[in-house]
């Protein structure tokens, strides 16, 4: 039936297989009836998803954009009002004055020193992470030896241990290492904690890579760690991307270890510093607002450009 | 140029129970083209991954010239492989994938292009170089695979299956390509293929494998015309020849109401002895009378038509393929006689499967 479909109706996914079944006798010898055009097409488009609207996933997903995107709202416009008009206005109706007032406020303030303190973890956090994994990812994809399967194995165990279980040994790791109050103190247990995650997302897009590439590459003389170099580390640019973005959201997102691990204004991170706010900011809902909208915005920016490479295909056209 | 010596190579992959490569003893002379062929899981991809250095040569030893390579590291042992899934690099052009080893080796700009662009030349990719594999089609990614290791200009080619992802039609125009390829470039090649057409058509030579043994080692004619075990006699050569197992009576076997002669001296005197009788399809003919067949099916290939059937000999049913003549093929559901042409009847030892006689 699919070799009777349209040409370039057959993308590749649909199998003609599934139409069959549903149409016609199962054989793929026995003849196939003759379907007018228009009911085969039907089929087809039914089998893909498109034709008849699905109504209820259409109104569940338009909740739950509701749901979503009106806090959103409210948050970005109140940060443009005045303290006033925050107070008196409908919150859900556009800023009638629009103000640059709360993000001053904000920026003059020890926002810039919170902003970087915040990237300098994040990116330190993610190149700790994705310099480790990749390399570890590689050698549990590749190393069948029981030694670097258990170890593989322990690291898993990490992936049940919440960080709050933890806390105590950590502050206590940390102020012996004469670490306290510094950015460190953050960088390493945020990176120890993202580690399980990324080795386990690393290590299964690893071992996508096709043994056949792996053996041409000894062939061609390249050693391990060339390997590593000129085949692993470009195929796994989807897997980095989704490594760094994963482990940047929870490095910028982290709150428990600075909270507990930093104290000073100088090395306070943006979810610390919101927190301050609160206090200090009291009565002026509008500017603790702006603080978090220029807190989200990095972020937000860094998912929209990795989130390109995230689903990109690994090998295509590797092989046949 | 080199020749390559397996000298009871054996390989046994930790677990299993029996070596997929079992003591094999086989020598490739210089700027040979052999086959090794046979079912799967036969050890032909073993043997040639050991000659690659992929697999561990567990017994024995393995020669490329006169030098022993057993422990060498595979890019040092001066070969090229060219891979079933052609294992070209997704992130490279054509031209990166082709030169990669060169650079590896440690080669110079200038002259990596230069070589890369003679063989380009050489299998018509030029205007791909700077594709990537993925804007390829099947034909153009396979011969980039050969490319990659006419570059290299090694001393031995390795070919595992290189044609098994190609359809039927280019499969045949790349076959002719290859083995034209190989004798110009003179260059040693071990090919592995399952499919005995194309081990028949494109070797010089070719080995026969079965469950990790060599069977039988030749040139092709050699095999279709002197198979050395029921084995071989039924891999190669399409349709598969007819075998039939049968007790020896009366100083030979009996095919229907004709008594086929087996000299005493091939048998060892043994008078309760089992023979198998082999005979191709194109060694039938229809006669007036031999070994009555059912007709089952008839193809029709328009020179020649293929008559499938049932008969009976030694008790037992058979099924029996027969060639005939197109023009005049029998029907469906008649009855008719063949027998074996005169000098065209293969003969092994019914329980050995051993050849029996000249």
């Amino acid at each position: 039936m699919s070799d009777r479909a349209p040409l370039g109706m057959d993308d590749g996914r649909t199998g003609g297989v599934g139409v069959r079944t549903a149409e016609a006798p199962p054989s793929p010898i026995a003849p196939v009836p003759e379907v007018p055009e228009r009911q085969r097409r039907r089929v087809w488009n039914r089998r893909r998803g498109h034709g008849r609207p699905n109504v209820l996933a259409g109104v569940l997903a338009t909740v739950w954009l509701a749901l979503v995107a009106v806090p959103l709202y409210f948050l970005v416009a109140a940060s443009f009002r005045t303290r006033s008009e925050y107070l008196s206005d409908n919150p859900l109706a556009p800023p009638p004055n629009p103000t640059l007032e709360n993000y001053a406020t904000v920026l003059t303030g020890d926002f810039p020193t919170y902003l970087l303190n915040t990237v300098v973890v994040t990116v330190a956090t993610v190149a700790i992470v994705v310099g480790l994994t990749l390399p570890a990812g590689y050698a549990v994809a590749r190393n069948a030896g029981r030694v670097v399967q258990r170890g593989f194995s322990l690291m898993l165990v990490g992936l049940a241990i919440p960080a709050q279980a933890a806390i105590i040994p950590v502050y206590l790791m940390i102020t012996q290492l004469h670490l306290y109050d510094t950015l460190l103190a953050v960088i390493l247990p945020t990176a120890a904690f993202a580690m399980p995650v990324a080795l386990l997302v690393m290590t299964n897009s690893l071992r996508d890579i096709p043994r056949e590439l792996y053996e041409a590459q000894t062939l061609d003389g390249a050693g391990p760690f060339q390997a590593l170099r000129h085949l692993v580390l470009p195929l796994a640019k989807p897997a980095i991307t989704t490594v760094a973005v994963f482990t940047s959201l929870t490095a910028w997102n982290g709150f428990l270890f600075p909270l507990v691990l930093t104290q000073s204004v100088e090395t306070r991170v943006l979810t610390l510093g919101l927190w301050d706010y609160q206090g200090q900011f009291g009565t002026d809902v509008p500017a603790l607002l702006a603080a978090v909208t220029l807190s989200v915005v990095p972020i937000f920016v860094l998912y929209l450009v990795g989130r390109r490479y995230l689903l990109s295909g690994l090998t295509a056209g590797a092989g046949k | 140029m080199a020749s390559v010596t397996y000298e009871h190579t054996s390989c046994v992959y930790s677990g299993a129970g029996r070596p997929a490569v079992d003591r094999l003893d086989l020598a490739v002379e210089d700027g040979e083209f052999l086959v090794l062929v046979g079912p799967s899981g036969c050890g032909k991809s073993t043997s040639l991954r050991m000659l690659a250095g992929l697999e561990d040569v567990t017994d024995g030893r393995i020669l490329i010239g006169d030098r022993d390579v057993t422990e060498v590291a595979p890019k040092d042992r001066d070969i090229a492989m060219v891979f079933q899934n052609y294992a070209l690099y997704p992130h490279m052009t054509v031209a990166d994938n082709m030169g990669f080893a060169l650079r590896m080796a440690g080669l110079g700009k200038p002259e990596i292009a230069q070589r890369v662009q003679e063989a380009a030349k050489l299998l018509d990719l030029e205007p791909y170089l700077d594709r990537r594999p993925r804007a390829l089609s099947g034909g153009q990614r396979q011969r980039v695979a050969m490319g990659r290791a006419i570059v290299r200009q090694p001393r031995v080619f390795l070919m595992d299956e290189p044609l098994s992802n190609l359809d039927a039609k280019l499969r045949v125009q790349t076959r002719t390509q290859i083995a034209a390829l190989q004798r110009r470039l003179g260059i040693t090649t071990v090919y592995v293929t399952h499919d005995q057409t194309e081990a028949m058509t494109m070797g010089d030579r070719v080995a026969v494998l079965k469950d990790g043994l060599l069977m039988q080692v030749g040139r092709p004619r050699e095999l279709y015309e002197r198979p050395a075990n029921v084995f071989v006699a039924g891999f190669i050569g399409s349709p598969a020849m007819n075998l039939v197992t049968l007790p020896v009576t009366e100083g030979g076997v009996r095919l229907g109401d004709e008594v086929h002669p087996v000299p005493r001296d091939v048998l060892g005197g043994a008078s309760d002895a089992l023979v198998t009788v082999g005979v191709r399809p194109e060694d039938l003919e229809l006669a007036g009378h031999g070994l009555a067949v059912e007709v089952d099916v008839v193809e029709e290939l328009g020179a020649d038509a293929y008559v499938y059937g049932r008969t009976t000999a030694g008790g037992e049913e058979h099924l029996i393929t027969a060639r005939v003549d197109g023009r005049t093929p029998p029907r469906k559901g008649e009855r008719v006689h063949v027998r074996p042409r005169a000098g065209h009847v293969h003969l092994f030892d019914g329980r050995s499967g051993a050849r029996l006689g000249g």
